[in-house]
Formats: C-alpha cells, sequence, structure tokens
C-alpha cells in the first residue's frame, strides 16, 4: 500500500509537511496539513489546510500541548506558530533568528516549550507565551542544523552542526554539557532513541549514520554504511528502540536495525534528494517521506509488514 | 543570493565546468553506481543523474557551489546570447512591473505544464534567476501579510497521549497500571 500526494510547485521538506518553492533558494513557503485516510482503493491522502509563507519553510513540528497547533522554522529566520482551526495567518511570529532556522523541537517531557536551531550558531528556546525567546545557547562554530529534546528528560537537549559535532546541553546551563566529535563532516541530523536513556543517532555529509552512547564519547557504538551521498534526516522509530529511518541525498530513504547494523529497507521511490521521514506514533508501521521532488509519500515498508 | 556574487559565482562555475571528471579516479567509481541506478531511465534522465553525481562530487570534493544558482547561471549565458542586443544599451524596460503579483493557480499551472520537458526547472525558472541577476523583484513570489491570525485560538480537547515508549515503560514497571493507561490513551485516540 502506498499513498502518494503532489504538493505541486513546492519541494517537501518534513502529516503536517513544510514547504519551500524553487528549492528553497527563492520564493513562498507553504505548510500543508495533510489527511491520510482510508479510500477505496487503499490510502488517500487529502490536504486538509494550507498555509502559504513569505519564504521557504525548512521544518515543523507540532505542539506537544494543543492537537491543532504547529510551529514552523523559517528560511528568513522566523518561527511561526499556527492553529489549523484558524485560516490564511500564524497565531504567533517569532523573528530572532539572524539566518535561515533549520528545525524546530517541541519539548516532549515538560511539552511546555520548544527548541530552534539555525543557521546563526545558535539554538533557542522558546515558550509559546512568552513574546522573546527565553534563552540563547552559544557554543557551535558553525551552522546548528538540529537541536532535539531528550524523550526521557525534561531539561535535556542534544545539537549537532556544520562544525562536527554534536553537543549536549542542560537547559539550567549556558554552556553545553559535553561535546562530541560526531563525524569527519558536518552533521546535518540527529535523533535520541526512545527505548535506550543515553542513544542518540547522528547523520552526516561524510555519508554514514553512527549510533552513541552518551555516556562513551570517545567512540561510536556503530557507523551505518550504505547512503552514497549526504544524509539528510535519521529518526528513531517511537515504536522500536532498534528501528532507524534515514533519508538522504541519494535519493533514497533507508532502514535500519541498529542493534545488528544491517540495512533492512531502501525506498527509493523518490525522483529527488529525500528530506523528511517520519514514522506514524499511532499506526505502528506506517511510514511517511517527502522529497524535493514534490510529492509525499505514506506507507508500510516491506521490512515492517 | 545577492548580485555582487554573482561574479564570484561564474568563476567558480566555468572552474566547475572545465573540471576534468574523466581523469577522477574516485568519481569515475562512484558513477558506475549512479549509472546503474539509471539503467532503465530516459537518456534525459541518465544525462541528468550524471550532471548531479558531477556536482555533489565537485562540492563535496573540490569546492561547493549552490547547483540551482549553477543551473541558473547556466540558462542565463544561453539566453544571453540571444538577446544581448536587445538588454545593453538602453537602462531597464520602464515598463517591467514593480512586483507582480502572480495568481498562484496559475503559477502552478505553468509550472505543471512544463513538467514534461523538464521535471525539475518550471518554466518560470530561467525567468526567475534573470531577474535575480538583474537585481529586480521576483514574480510569482506572493506577498504575504506578515499578520496574525484573528479570532481566538483553538481551545486543546484531546488529553494528553502517552507516547508509545512511555506506555512500554508503564507497562514494564507495573503490568496492572498500563492497562488502565493504554485503555484510557485509547479511547481519546
Amino acid at each position: 500500500m502506498f499513498a502518494k500526494h503532489r504538493t505541486t510547485g513546492y519541494n517537501g521538506y518534513a502529516l503536517a509537511v513544510a514547504t519551500a518553492s524553487n528549492f528553497g533558494l527563492v520564493g513562498n513557503g507553504r505548510l500543508h496539513i495533510l489527511n491520510v485516510g482510508a479510500g477505496p482503493a487503499g490510502e488517500v491522502i487529502n490536504t486538509e489546510r494550507v498555509f502559504d509563507t513569505q519564504d521557504g519553510l525548512f521544518d515543523v513540528c507540532w505542539s506537544e500541548v494543543n492537537e491543532n497547533q504547529l510551529v514552523t522554522a523559517s528560511g528568513d529566520g522566523s518561527i511561526k506558530l499556527w492553529d489549523t482551526t484558524l485560516a490564511d495567518f500564524p497565531i504567533q511570529n517569532w523573528h530572532e533568528h539572524q539566518r535561515e532556522v533549520f528545525s524546530v523541537n517541541w519539548n516532549l517531557v515538560r511539552k511546555d516549550s520548544f527548541l530552534s536551531a539555525s543557521w546563526d550558531n545558535t539554538i533557542k528556546l522558546w515558550s509559546q507565551n512568552s513574546p522573546q525567546s527565553l534563552q540563547t545557547f552559544k557554543g557551535h562554530s558553525h551552522c546548528v542544523y538540529a537541536a532535539m529534546w531528550s524523550p526521557h528528560s525534561p531539561s535535556l537537549f542534544a545539537s549537532c552542526s556544520g562544525d562536527h559535532t554534536v553537543k549536549l546541553w542542560d537547559t539550567n546551563s549556558p554552556a553545553p554539557v559535553q561535546t562530541i566529535l560526531a563525524h569527519g563532516n558536518e552533521v546535518l541530523t540527529l535523533d535520541w532513541n526512545k527505548y535506550q536513556d543515553h542513544t542518540v543517532v547522528t547523520g552526516s555529509v561524510d555519508h554514514t549514520i553512527k549510533v552513541w552512547d552518551l555516556r562513551r564519547p570517545d567512540r561510536e557504538l556503530n557507523c551505518l554504511r550504505g547512503h552514497e551521498y549526504a544524509v539528510r534526516k535519521v529518526k528513531c522509530s517511537p515504536h522500536s528502540g532498534s528501528l532507524v529511518a534515514s533519508t538522504s541525498y541519494d535519493m533514497t530513504m533507508r532502514m535500519w536495525d541498529i542493534t545488528t547494523g544491517d540495512m533492512i529497507e531502501i525506498h527509493d521511490a523518490h525522483t529527488e534528494f529525500v528530506l523528511g521521514v517520519d514514522f506514524n506514533l499511532y499506526r505502528d508501521r506506517e511510514i511517511a517521506t517527502c522529497a524535493w521532488d514534490e510529492s509525499v509519500h505514506v506507507f508500510t515498508p516491506r521490512c515492517l509488514m | 543570493m545577492e548580485t555582487s556574487t554573482v561574479q564570484q559565482q561564474e568563476q567558480l562555475f566555468q572552474k566547475f565546468e572545465s573540471y576534468s571528471f574523466d581523469a577522477d579516479a574516485n568519481f569515475q567509481a562512484g558513477m558506475k553506481s549512479i549509472i546503474g541506478n539509471a539503467q532503465n531511465k530516459s537518456a534525459q534522465e541518465q544525462k541528468d543523474a550524471v550532471e548531479k553525481a558531477k556536482y555533489f562530487y565537485y562540492s563535496r570534493f573540490v569546492q561547493s557551489f549552490d547547483y540551482n544558482q549553477y543551473q541558473a547561471w547556466r540558462q542565463l549565458k544561453a539566453a544571453t546570447s540571444i538577446d544581448q542586443d536587445e538588454s545593453q544599451g538602453s537602462s531597464a524596460p520602464s515598463s517591467t512591473p514593480a512586483a507582480p503579483i502572480v495568481d498562484e493557480t496559475i503559477a502552478e499551472e505553468s509550472q505543471s505544464s512544463s513538467t514534461a520537458a523538464d521535471p525539475t526547472y518550471p518554466k518560470s525558472f530561467q525567468e526567475i534567476c534573470e531577474l535575480i541577476a538583474s537585481g529586480k523583484p521576483i514574480p510569482g513570489i506572493r506577498q504575504i501579510p506578515n499578520n496574525l491570525a484573528e479570532g481566538t485560538p483553538s481551545e486543546a480537547k484531546l488529553a494528553p497521549k502517552l507516547k508509545p515508549w512511555e506506555k512500554k515503560k508503564a507497562g514494564s514497571a507495573e503490568e496492572s497500571v498500563v492497562e488502565s493507561i493504554t485503555s484510557s490513551a485509547d479511547a481519546t485516540a
């Protein structure tokens, strides 16, 4: 079963999908709220709502406190909070970052705040009720591509950067509590294992994915090879501690068993860079991907059938 | 994109075009898998795959640059060799609209109609790049007011659901508890 949806004219980045026209080069962005449901010939994807933005959108994250709300990261440095019950415009707009915002991530434990990571080398902490950011974290010497909350702690988060490092932070401290020289090239993405407290997975321009135990920062537990170009996104399954999905500029989405290090799936139906992937939280075998081919794919990978 | 960088980029693009990919053993090794992947594709798609591979390789190992800007430069180069006479001499045509707002549905139609010939770049792409290069406003970019939504934001109705890993943790901690948690979580689904 394989549902496709075309986001015509927009190149998919993150089933809310953040998109940018003209490959994020110039032009507008659009947030697509899609509804995946059953149709007569299998699954169908319908557009529930779209929101247009002045600049391209690079990431999106659902609110943890309101099922109708979500936050987006924009190429012009702005961060917007949207309510799907209200048309056309966001309900909040913050503009503090000096450059592109590349990731947004809602706190999974306290649920009262979210993080943004920017090409201005900083990470900012936000509360949806506060007109200004609560805190700015400086320490990376290059673009920060992602800042992700630990699913196990209310104040711990990890970030990855073009400076080749992964940093671990606690919101109670302005400086990083740990720095790992993670890859030999830019680290574009990271995610936390949901079932092992100290495990994070990173993906890099060096084509590899690495699995880390943060208590042993000298060396990765495992290095997963297979992608032929930069790894753009890694996601740890919310349903299994051993399952990881990754996307790459090699136009594929791959899945891995991190306990064995085996690649267990290659999804090669996209015809352009695959930028986004996520697991369905509630249907435990369903995966969604989005790509620069202006398409969203929702499907059950063979390895989970 | 700033127009001041255009000249630097031009040099970079020219260096890229004259790079000897044939003599680069690392690149040739990587090419085998690219060609293998593109075997069932059309000649144009294969050509695109090779060109993209060159870009990736050069960007990673020699000097990085923006592929879209390179494409734009190439298209612009092709275009200016035709209408150079027109654009030179007189200053910018006074009839150029300041910031034409193209209806979105029209923009989408023109893009999808061109997809058969060149799936990667919409018809208007070259025009957009010419405008970028000349510092003119770009048509097709809608001016989205920097407004906030009117009306009252929604109130959360669903009780927070436990994440799958929280359910499983609760389950392993105490089995009798997990039953009530999962059933209440399912009830809100």
